[in-house]
């Protein structure tokens, strides 16, 4: 195991590169990930409240 | 082709059909590549261990490069044809390419240390890839620099055209300048220069960094074209009511 962190001295230079390379893949994609998210709830939030406030008008025109 | 790709609607639509199958291409080459290009290929006989730094190095290179061929190529599609969908795929693709150059720098730099026993050095590959994510800092920078988004895209769209003449000087830099970089050893004539037993984890990284890329790209393209349906319901609201 401690020849697998050490990979002949240089692990520091190799675990580093893979680390940093995890994190900024990974925080791109899940702020991605969220943000897409997110917005798809708003529009879908919106939408609704459009056919919401039409079919309002609608029932208070009937009336 | 560009026409049928172009519309949103459509976009989004193969968007969602094509998501889950790249997802777990991209997971399972991630982590089969991971597997082999850590534990189970051989060190290299003179850059020892250090040699498992290129099978994240080099597909961050090629995407990097990669994505900015996309971006200029979109820069190209708006300004010619004004097409708003060249417009989103450049604004989504900018930072992933940004960060795939920040990477090839930071993992170069993490190979060149015990290698070349500096951190950096002023040669023609690492100058030019230097230059070429401040490029994507800069098209990233014009892009959201302006109250109204829209009004930053021509100029963006303008300065990822002049970035494309960086593309090839990256590329043929250690063909065309004495480097310290060492020249292509994949794309090149006579086939590669790399070990089979390297070969293949490097290959299974690239399939799986292209998949990752294409993800992430999707992804700020669905937000983008939904944050602009948004604002687009916004503008009505507001038409609506200022007419009341």
């Amino acid at each position: 195991m401690g020849n697998l962190f050490e990979m002949g001295q240089f692990g520091g230079f190799i675990w580093a590169s893979y680390a940093i390379a995890a994190c900024a893949m990974g925080w791109m994609f899940i702020a991605s990930w969220k943000r897409a998210n997110m917005l798809a709830k708003n529009l879908a939030r919106m939408t609704q409240d459009d056919t919401t406030d039409t079919a309002d008008t609608d029932n208070n025109n009937n009336k | 082709m560009f026409d049928f790709l172009a519309n949103p609607t459509r976009f989004m639509r193969i968007a969602d059909w094509l998501f889950r199958p790249l997802l777990l291409i991209t997971v399972v080459t991630m982590a089969y590549g991971l597997y082999l290009g850590l534990f189970a290929s051989p060190p290299d006989y003179q850059q020892g261990e250090t040699v498992r730094i290129i099978y994240i190095h080099v597909p961050a290179a090629w995407l990097a490069l990669f994505g900015y061929v996309g971006l200029g190529l979109c820069g190209l599609f708006y300004i010619v044809w004004r097409h708003p969908l060249a417009d989103i795929a450049a604004r989504a693709i900018a930072p992933v390419g940004a960060m795939f150059a920040f990477l090839t720098l930071v993992t170069g730099a993490l190979w060149g240390k015990p290698m070349w026993g500096a951190w950096w050095v002023w040669d023609a590959r690492l100058t030019s890839m230097l230059i070429l994510f401040f490029f994507y800092l800069g098209v990233i920078a014009l892009a959201n620099g302006f109250d109204r988004p829209e009004r930053g895209s021509r100029p963006a769209a303008l300065l990822a055209l002049v970035g494309m003449i960086n593309v090839p000087i990256v590329k043929f830099s250690v063909d065309w300048w004495h480097t310290l970089h060492q020249p292509a050893s994949i794309l090149r004539s006579g086939g590669p220069a790399i070990d089979p037993s390297m070969l293949t984890p490097l290959i299974f990284m690239l399939i799986a960094c292209h998949g990752y890329f294409a993800l992430v790209v999707i992804m700020r393209m669905r937000a983008l074209i939904t944050a602009r349906r948004i604002a687009n319901i916004e503008m009505k609201r507001l038409g609506n009511d200022g007419g009341m």
